[in-house]
């Protein structure tokens, strides 16, 4: 009678490692890690030095449009000299009306869609906060407001993506 | 357990079969933390130190940061791409000139690293050009009076534009 082989018998399956609970600690771990961890995401706003030009003025009349920032609010002027179109009062609270600044930039790139600049000139001493905030109402076109199409060169119509984008100090100087 | 000491199964005994690892969850976990780190990824490249002193202010911009000089503004303290040249609480003489509109040490840092720069660009001809683009951290209780003697003191050094920093709206 023939013994059975010694190596058949003892061919036992593959051992496989458990990594169930060791993963579990890993998800664990980076699940924590995920919600404390700090995203922040930093971008910036653009503004330029006013500078004198020396190239001769054209002979379409500049909008020249210049925000002034009073204690008492939002003042918007336009043209050469300057001549107030809009007065926007501090709301209920206090504070200023960003929201209003903003709809007047809207009705006003309609009319002047080809127009980009704009003067700011705080008056009163406003906190950076505020600043920020004057220039997010003038130079951002949001997802939100109505589409204002410009025509390119090729006469195709384009939607805007800003406001009056090419912000300048008006006061730096002074 | 004779037969396994046996010199006829010496050289077999130890031979099994490749260990089979399951990582499915593995990368189910490396999958999760791609998605994280490809959304809070910064394509731009340009490093910005916040002072722990400075709270920025948030916007609704996306514009993406430019690399340019930095410039840090606490209520207490001015730095210049990190480097301290000017503690407000212990000034060492007057810093301000030009009608209290200037800041001397900033004045001087600007104008030091604009001509650092232009000398890398002669002696270089791939050497990053001056852009003339400053990058302002600045606190968001500041007031404007200050601020604008910080653009005022870039203005007078040849540096043509001023790129605000902000935190995204969200954070």
């Amino acid at each position: 009678m023939l013994r059975t082989p010694s190596r058949r018998k003892r061919k036992e399956p593959a051992q496989r490692l458990n990594l169930i609970p060791i993963l579990d600690a890993v998800f664990i771990f980076i699940f924590f890690l995920l919600m404390s961890a700090n995203f922040i995401k930093i971008f910036e706003v653009q503004s330029d030095v006013p500078i004198v030009s020396s190239t001769p003025p054209s002979n379409k009349k500049p909008l020249a449009l210049t925000v002034k920032v009073y204690n008492s609010g939002l003042n918007v002027y336009k043209g050469v000299p300057s001549r107030l179109i809009k007065k926007i009062p501090k709301n209920s609270e206090g504070e200023y009306d960003f929201e209003s600044l903003h709809t007047y930039m809207i009705d006003l790139k309609k009319t002047y869609k080809t127009e980009r600049s704009v003067v700011l000139e705080p008056i009163v001493d406003i906190e950076y906060d505020i600043i920020v905030k004057i220039m997010d109402a003038v130079r951002l076109l949001r997802k939100t407001d109505d589409a204002i199409y410009i025509k390119d060169k090729d006469g195709m119509d384009n939607p805007a993506k800003y406001l009056f984008d090419k912000i300048v100090f008006g006061n730096i100087r002074s | 357990m004779r037969l396994n000491r046996s010199i006829r199964n010496r050289g077999r005994r130890n031979k099994k079969g490749p260990v089979d690892i399951d990582i499915t969850s593995l990368l189910d976990i490396l999958v999760i933390m791609l998605v994280f780190l490809l959304k809070s990824y910064n394509t731009t490249g340009v490093i910005l130190n916040v002072p722990k002193d400075i709270t920025l202010p948030t916007s609704n911009s996306s514009d993406v940061n430019t690399s340019g000089v930095v410039v840090q503004v606490s209520p207490s303290t001015i730095w210049v791409d990190d480097q301290v040249i000017l503690d407000k609480e212990d000034p060492k003489g007057n810093p301000y000139d030009q009608g209290k509109r200037r800041i001397i040490p900033l004045y001087n840092e600007l104008v030091k690293k604009k001509r650092i720069i232009k000398q890398v660009e002669k002696s270089s001809p791939e050497a990053q050009k001056f852009s003339g683009i400053i990058n302002l951290i600045v606190d968001k209780t500041i007031k404007y009076s200050e601020v604008k003697k910080i653009l005022y003191t870039a203005a007078e050094a040849g540096y043509r534009s001023y790129k605000f920093v902000v935190l995204g709206e969200g954070n």
